[in-house]
């Protein structure tokens, strides 16, 4: 035996964790365990520390769920915080900035789409189905929105109140001579419409302008405009005041929610442009869901308590207009819940845990956008879709998803190998009913994405050396109490929410 | 075969250089609990050419904060084996004489973490002279620490006749475990060549043994930093509390018992103790006057919600002879939970502690064993 006879093998490069198949078989090149490690350039080094987060005398404890939400003017955070019997959401705007926004029994996650500076909040919880456990949206919730100001969140869209609007000739002005049906539509602070109230018709006078008194006041400091509408000339009236087309008169505005009267407006029916008609058919409560997306400028809602395979869809433009007539759109029900949407280039895909499906937006409504089937196999969890950077939104030229079979790259179909694909092992032993923990984020200036698994640590892939299944460099990190949520604030600040450990966790 | 030094040990991995991360660059070495950086020399020898190293877990120079309870992170780089052999040879410089000749081999800064799988000896005695240079040896003993690990007889072991070389396998003495980690921790390590000649060897000049210890690795767990005891769930800290200090007890003649009852009266040696279960030295990972870490037997559960834990020490001062309890302790989980980030270059990671406040006050651990461990080479 000449044991001087040895060769060098070179481990000035290490690839990460390999955790497929039988242990013996791990290439040299890379690790068959290791744990709380991480990748600089070429090197292997200890992770970084855990630090605190927040500096207030008593931070945000128990956390459950957190997202990135940028506001209008800085980049925040969303957290849920859980006392075993009610969910808190907080929101921390810096380290000694903090406010409670929301507090539901029950709640021990949401989902969360932040717009135009507010954010969209949806309740869910685990539900059990035999063995199955699925996610959908709390019952007799809605979906809440937030001004980002430390304000109260509060039910999107809004009740109306009763009332008959007063109505008579006003000073010298012009209208159209003739019977017109006129309304009132409320405006929130978030600039949701409600539908047509108040609803009477009057017969107006060629040199008159029209004056309207009563006009009702609605429930709610959210409430800041109220908008006349009104039909064009009715030659032939019914008397059913909701079968008539309604519009939006110019400048018939009330900028409050006090005042009860509107007097001397003058307007001709080719003013007449702006359709109010489709606002009857909007939910005055839109029902709590277990995801949430933007696609194409419409929030999309889904998997509500009553309806898991239902995904509800605004109108563009107007996150809280959700028509209950062709707002929707109905993924082919299977037992399972919808789980996730959003868009990837221009297209709408939903997920089940085990399908993915495909809508485009034609111009029409909703109901009528054409479906694809992109995969009977994979689909997603609630969070499995990562965010990118502190956006806290999944839009990208890919996707990156966590299935059950790993973790895939996504660009309108699934990318095989899955990323994963070296850890398969690992990503086997989760247990799929826990699927809901896992949330992901990437974060391209550190070329990592940041998996929760459910297990409670944290899957980190070093994509430095390439996004692919054989260039991503695998490794995990675990801590002295339990990762429930990650997001990143500040472009590539890495924050992590943690639980209270469990005992039943060891 | 020429070695430059006599006596020391070195390190040839048949097949693979096992000289890898876990020292660093030379640049980079530094003091280590076991091992001075003299030793590292040692293993930087000039036939192990072409060394590419990994820079592994390199928190070299841990800093404990300002305040609060601190322990260093280390890390453990781990190196698996399997069908390579590794040869620890032991060389014993010229020998003038003709009588029994013994040499011991006690290396406390032997690598720790080994541990020896099928160990076989291989001995040269070219450099005995004489017509009868191997005859008259009547046997090679290999002793560890005074038992007899092995023997060779000539004439029935494969060093045979006038063979100057050869090889056999150690049949490991039950009892004598050849994991050197255990080694380390208690003895060193030793191994003792007993040569028995019958009668002179004629004409002799020199008796020049060599010993190679090959072993077979399965695992070979070399430590970085400092060596630690895996860490299982249910791994706990306790935090000194109420002003008890434990530095007045010699850290090696505490025990430790967890979940002991009051009121005890049958063993007047722990008044105020009653069942309970003790906690082995092996699970105690770290002890000093502010911090007592240990692992939990297993299958006890962890005992949330509070327990007793009663410490039973001896003093090391003349303050008291004997054993008594010293401390009860509700054991409970600290709730670390809420918003953490990852702060780039933080060497522990620091946790809230809701155990009190408003104001949470905060507490500085060591991160969870940060380790790696490779796959086998040669497998």
């Amino acid at each position: 035996m000449k044991v001087r006879d040895h060769q060098t093998i070179d481990l000035s490069r290490l690839y990460g964790l390999w955790q497929q198949g039988d242990p013996n078989n791990t290439p040299s090149d890379h690790l068959a365990e290791g744990n709380n490690f991480q990748f600089v350039g070429d090197d292997i080094e200890s992770r970084d520390g855990l630090g605190i987060s927040q500096t207030v005398a008593a931070p945000v404890e128990n956390i459950f769920r957190a997202y990135n939400y940028p506001t209008q003017n800085a980049n925040t955070l969303l957290l849920l915080e859980w006392d075993g019997t009610t969910g808190r959401i907080y929101h921390v705007v810096n380290a000694s900035t903090v406010f409670l926004i929301l507090s539901i029994v029950g709640m021990t996650d949401f989902a969360f789409v932040p717009y135009g500076g507010r954010a969209y909040i949806s309740p869910f919880i685990t539900y059990d189905n035999g063995d199955l456990k699925f996610q959908k949206g709390m019952q007799n919730e809605t979906l809440y929105v937030y001004a980002g100001d430390g304000t109260n969140a509060r039910a999107a869209a809004g009740a109306t109140p009763a009332g008959v609007l007063t109505i008579a000739n006003g000073a010298a002005g012009n209208t159209d001579p003739g019977r017109h049906v006129f309304g009132v539509v409320g405006e929130t602070d978030s600039g949701f419409l409600s539908q047509p109230i108040a609803l009477n018709s009057f017969i107006t006078l060629a040199n008159n302008s029209v004056s309207f008194n009563n006009v009702p006041i609605f429930a709610g400091p959210q409430w800041v405009k109220r908008h006349i509408v009104a039909s064009a000339v009715i030659p032939t009236f019914n008397g059913n005041l909701e079968g008539y087309q309604l519009f939006f008169i110019p400048d018939a505005t009330i900028n409050d929610n006090v005042t009860i009267f509107l007097n001397n407006i003058s307007f001709f029916d080719d003013e007449l442009e702006e359709d109010a008609s489709h606002l009857f058919d909007n939910y005055a409560t839109i029902p709590a869901g277990a995801a949430l997306s933007i696609y194409h400028d419409r929030l999309c809602l889904s998997t509500t308590y009553d309806d898991i395979s239902l995904v509800l869809i605004s109108a563009q433009g107007e996150p809280e207009a959700i028509s209950q007539a062709d707002g929707l759109i109905i993924v082919p029900p299977d037992g399972n819940p919808i789980t996730n949407h959003g868009e990837l280039r221009d297209i709408f895909y939903v997920d089940k845990r085990s399908r993915t499906v495909s809508y485009i937006d034609n111009g029409e409504e909703p109901s009528s956008w054409p479906m694809s089937s992109v995969d009977n196999s994979l689909g997603t969890s609630v969070h499995g879709i990562a965010t990118v950077l502190d956006s806290g939104q999944t839009s990208s030229d890919f996707l990156i998803k966590a299935t059950y079979a790993g973790i895939f790259l996504f660009n309108g179909k699934y990318i095989f190998p899955s990323l994963t694909w070296k850890i398969e092992g690992l990503w086997a032993e989760q247990d799929r009913n826990l699927y809901n923990k896992i949330q992901i984020i990437n974060v391209p200036p550190k070329k990592c994405i940041y998996c929760v698994l459910p297990d409670y640590r944290i899957l980190v892939g070093n994509y430095e050396n390439g996004l692919d299944p054989k260039n991503i460099r695998w490794s995990t990190f675990s801590f002295w109490t339990i990762v429930n949520a990650i997001a990143v604030v500040n472009i590539d600040e890495i924050i992590i929410g943690c639980e209270n450990p469990n005992p039943d966790l060891f | 075969m020429a070695f430059p030094n006599s006596g020391q040990i070195k390190i040839f991995p048949a097949g693979v250089s096992i000289i890898s991360g876990q020292w660093a660059l030379a640049s980079d070495a530094q003091p280590q609990p076991n091992r001075p950086v003299s030793d590292l020399q040692t293993y930087y020898d000039a036939r192990v050419p072409n060394v590419a190293v990994a820079p592994c877990l390199r928190r070299d120079t841990e800093k404990p904060p300002a305040s609060g309870v601190y322990v260093p992170s280390g890390g453990v780089y781990e190196l698996q084996f399997s069908a390579s052999t590794i040869g620890l040879e032991f060389y014993d410089g010229a020998y003038p004489g003709a009588v029994a000749h013994t040499t011991d081999f006690i290396k406390a800064d032997f690598p720790m973490g080994m541990t020896i799988t099928s160990p076989s000896v291989w001995v040269n005695t070219q450099t005995l002279f004489g017509p009868f240079r191997d005859r008259n040896i009547v046997s090679i003993q290999f002793k560890y620490f005074g038992s007899t690990i092995a023997t060779y007889a000539p004439g029935t072991g494969l060093l045979n006749g006038n063979q100057s070389s050869g090889s056999f396998s150690i049949i490991p003495v039950p009892g004598l475990t050849w994991s050197f980690i255990q080694v380390l921790k208690t003895f060193g390590f030793a191994v003792t060549c007993n040569v028995v000649v019958a009668g002179t060897l004629g004409d002799v000049r020199s008796i020049n043994i060599e010993c190679f210890i090959l072993a077979n690795y399965n695992t070979a767990l070399l430590s970085v930093s400092t060596l630690r005891p895996e860490v299982a769930p249910g791994d706990m800290s306790l935090l000194e509390s109420n002003n008890q200090s434990f530095d007045v007890f010699d850290p090696d003649l505490f025990q430790i018992y967890w979940d002991v009852q009051p009121g005890d009266t049958e063993d007047p040696e722990f008044p105020g103790m009653t069942g309970g279960v003790f906690i082995p030295r092996a699970n105690i990972k770290t002890f000093n006057a502010q911090f007592l870490e240990f692992r939990m037997p297993t299958g006890l559960g962890i005992p949330y919600g509070g327990r007793r834990l009663m410490l039973v020490g001896t003093s090391i001062n003349a303050f008291f002879v004997g054993k008594f309890p010293i401390q009860n302790y509700n054991i409970t989980l600290v709730d670390g939970s809420g918003l953490y980030n990852l702060t780039p270059g933080k060497r522990n990671d620091t946790y809230y502690d809701r155990s009190s406040g408003p104001p949470t006050p905060t507490v500085d651990l060591r991160m969870p064993d940060p380790r790696i461990k490779t796959g086998y080479f040669n497998g």
